[in-house]
């Protein structure tokens, strides 16, 4: 029988990233974007197949580290590095318990995959932070010294990006479960860490004085 | 626009695209100052097409972070093309309208010291134009969209609809800081400067977001 799959529709690749790809991501984080948003089926695969994962751990938490600095600084160039601090710290804070309490029920995850899956929140988020920060800028320049409104709608899309890391991670993690045949019980856990994340940011970005 | 259908633009076609969108804005925004002034229709053939590309440039790396969020394959100019025709589309539907915007700012019933006289009825049914013209260009581009990025036309949509709350969300401070667009007749043209920043409006508020709170919640007398 004849596919009825219109020729035009694009294959999705889903072959693991290659260590070039990955190094060369590490040399030029502006690759990031297309290794995390865009060849996202890839990303996903290199973490099921244990693929480079400690090179591509590096080439998230740079990329983490180095797109959260210009939100930071347009919040105050003097503490540039909060909002890097509170993605990634809020991350460090709570990647133990997914490993060991996934490894408790079952996940079989190793703990360069662990992070890695942790990573992918952090990563879009920072990506998402850049993609705000002309906006944020904007507004700052727009409104009166001080502006609760400012402030407020800087935390909202700070929220905005952490949601949006939190999506890309609960794709991965569907991808990753269903290549790997995880339990269900695994995706409970992860609601649990996610709501938990959520919390351990929001502390954290309190005692960063973000909030 | 023909272009839509065809490959991506060259430099050139770009350029005149942006042509299209500066001209277009300026006619509309002139034809709405002359609601007030003369002096208001001059200034708004600067500041419409200023607060378009501002706010599109402020956008951009968001645009393109949603479009790749939701899948889209594109590179950062072809984003930047597709999110720049709806601005333009709005535009040029906008221009359009431009004669009716003119006709009707030159033929209200003016402000005066009895009341607003038809100045609301103005300001409404401009709002309903730019509110229906930017819906058509948002659904044109939703469609283009989704045929170019081998996106569903669902996600085209929410990917349109996102850069529509990214625009709001900048436009509208935009406008605010570059305000008066059209204004009250009773103000003096020669009183108010090119645009008002950061003063304060008639109840205190000192940016957009703060205005429409205070429509929610009057403040305090």
């Amino acid at each position: 029988m004849e596919s009825t799959i219109p020729s035009t529709i694009p294959q999705v690749d889903r072959s693991a990233l290659s260590r070039e790809e990955l190094a060369g991501a590490l040399r030029r984080p502006q690759h990031l974007l297309r290794l995390v948003l865009v060849q996202r089926e890839r990303l996903f695969a290199s973490i099921a197949r244990e693929q480079h994962l400690w090179l591509l751990a590096g080439a998230l938490l740079l990329g983490s580290l180095l797109y959260a600095l210009p939100f930071g600084a347009v919040l105050g160039v003097a503490r540039f590095w909060r909002v890097a601090v509170l993605l990634l710290g809020s991350l460090a804070i709570c990647v133990p318990s997914l490993h060991v309490v996934g490894a408790f029920i079952g996940s079989r995850l190793r703990l360069a995959q662990t992070l890695c899956l942790a990573l992918v929140i952090s990563s879009v988020a920072s990506l998402f932070t850049f993609g705000f920060f002309p906006i944020v800028w904007f507004l700052g320049a727009t409104m009166q010294e001080g502006s609760a409104v400012e402030s407020g709608l800087a935390v909202a899309l700070l929220g905005v990006s952490l949601s949006a890391g939190i999506a890309q991670f609960v794709r991965s993690q569907r991808a990753v479960s269903l290549l790997r045949e995880l339990q269900p019980t695994f995706t409970l856990l992860l609601l649990g860490w996610l709501g938990l994340l959520v919390f351990i940011t929001f502390r954290l970005a309190l005692s960063l004085g973000l909030v | 626009m023909r272009a839509d259908r065809r490959a991506w633009l060259t430099s050139g076609e770009r350029g005149n695209q942006l042509l299209v969108l500066v001209g277009s804005a300026a006619a509309y925004g002139f034809s709405v100052g002359c609601v007030h002034s003369l002096r208001y229709g001059l200034s708004n053939l600067l500041k419409f097409p200023l607060l378009l590309v501002v706010t599109a440039s402020v956008c951009a790396v968001a645009y393109h972070l949603v479009a790749s969020f939701a899948g889209a394959r594109l590179r950062f100019g072809e984003v930047q093309q597709l999110s720049f025709a709806l601005f333009r589309d709005a535009s040029v539907m906008l221009a359009s309208l431009s004669p009716v915007g003119l006709f009707l700012s030159l033929t209200i019933e003016r402000p005066g010291a009895l009341g607003l006289g038809e100045y609301p009825l103005f300001l409404g049914f401009n709002v309903a134009l730019i509110a229906v013209c930017g819906t058509v260009a948002l659904g044109r581009q939703a469609r283009g969209l989704a045929q170019r990025a081998g996106l569903s036309r669902r996600r085209g949509a929410a990917v349109v609809a996102a850069w529509l709350a990214l625009s709001l969300l900048v436009g509208s401070q935009g406008a605010w800081f570059l305000r008066p667009f059209f204004g009250v007749a009773s103000i003096r043209a020669e009183e108010t400067p090119f645009f008002l920043g950061t003063r304060p409006d008639f109840r205190g508020a000192t940016s957009f977001y703060e205005a429409v709170w205070q429509v929610v919640v009057p403040p305090a007398r």
